[in-house]
């Protein structure tokens, strides 16, 4: 699956809405914390604004674009710090069938974006428990499994566990060095 | 406000901002400083008591802890206790380190598992642990809490990194460390 990401359009506002009746997508953008349907339309107005190209903004959203079928994800970098060169970035997969490589080139895009034009030097992910397409997509790029946040999450009102990973610039490049990027499927668009 | 035999906890006050204020220090790498996206945040006198003055801030979730003498030597914060939550982070932050160690610890910590697990029946609380807070570490291991794991070069201040530790302890942990409930003041104003 050839993936694009770049920043939400006007253009995208249907598939969006379309997004908030799947659970997963409104966890995704607003955590365990259900909101009102007149707090998601604003929230959602705001993330087409796309404000990741203002520098004060701690926060920033991605369109994951198949280059066959349009948008089937969401991406995000969330809690950016410029003091410790640091964010946490997160996936949301809308009803993809090959999840696995979908994961392994939405996440690699972000954390490429994250190192190679945030200049960060450490990335964050927190993933539920259950989602093994997501571990095995974040440990391919070298992250580690940092953190098991126990009960942490809650799933249809049963607490579930939330995965924490991380990965240093360094680990990154380790990584990236030891694979051939002659065949990298995804990448983040000019602009962002 | 909660008498103890060693300690008085009550809501912290607009007139706590001195006291409160000299807690942030930042010279002591702590996680009590992490603000939002855990930078080291270090407000001033006037905001803190600005925010001190938010009773919808403060109000069950902000405490002062004063020792015997009625000087406030340390708070502790119940963050994110809000009632669609099922835990909070708690920080319980002293002046002196050596305070963690003291009867007057054991008895916030008391107070701490009577509003999280009984007032506001949560399911866990969490904590934070810069690597250089080891007092406060050692407090929370001895009191049941269990480290989730430790997040790498997680905050960077005084010209280096710090790894950043969680801690959680579930309800029936919790419970089971409750000891006889602390005498409430009849004029309570926690």
């Amino acid at each position: 699956m050839k993936l694009k990401l770049r920043r939400p359009e006007r253009r995208d506002l249907d598939v969006i809405v379309d997004w908030l009746g799947d659970p997963a997508f409104r966890r995704f953008l607003y955590g365990d914390n259900e909101r009102i349907k007149q707090q998601m339309g604003s929230h959602i107005l705001a993330l087409l604004g796309g404000a990741m190209s203002m520098p004060s903004s701690t926060a920033g959203h991605f369109v994951c674009a198949a280059e066959d079928r349009g948008p089937v994800g969401l991406a995000s970098v969330q809690d950016l710090s410029w003091r410790n060169r640091s964010c946490a970035v997160s996936v949301y997969a809308a009803g993809v069938v090959e999840s696995e490589r979908f994961y392994q080139s939405a996440f690699r895009a972000m954390v490429e974006y994250c190192f190679d034009e945030l200049n960060l030097h450490r990335v964050s992910a927190r993933v539920d428990s259950t989602n093994d397409a997501a571990h095995k997509a974040l440990e391919g790029l070298g992250a580690r499994r940092e953190a098991v946040l126990r009960g942490h999450g809650l799933r249809d009102g049963s607490p579930c566990d939330v995965y924490g990973y991380g990965i240093l610039r360094a680990e990154f490049d380790a990584a990236r060095g030891q694979t051939d990027d002659s065949n990298a499927t995804a990448g983040v668009a000019h602009g962002a | 406000m909660i008498t103890g035999e060693h300690a008085v906890i009550r809501s912290a006050e607009p007139d706590d901002a001195f006291a409160l204020w000299q807690l942030y220090d930042p010279g002591v790498p702590r996680a009590f400083l992490l603000g939002p996206s855990r930078e080291v945040m270090i407000p001033t006198i006037d905001e803190v008591r600005e925010m001190l003055g938010r009773r919808d801030i403060v109000m069950g979730t902000f405490f002062a802890v004063e020792d015997k003498t009625g000087e406030v030597c340390g708070c502790c914060v119940l963050r994110g206790s809000k009632s669609e939550s099922d835990y909070a982070e708690i920080v319980l932050v002293f002046g002196n380190d050596e305070h963690y160690a003291s009867n007057l610890a054991e008895e916030v910590f008391q107070f701490i598992l009577r509003t999280a697990f009984i007032d506001k029946k949560m399911n866990k609380l969490q904590s934070h642990c810069i690597s250089s807070e080891r007092a406060y570490r050692a407090f929370l291991a001895a009191r049941g809490f269990e480290s989730d794991g430790v997040q790498r070069d997680m905050v960077y201040t005084k010209g280096q990194y710090f790894n950043l530790e969680s801690l959680t302890l579930f309800r029936e942990e919790g419970l089971k460390r409750l000891k006889e409930p602390l005498h409430e003041a009849e004029a309570s104003t926690a």
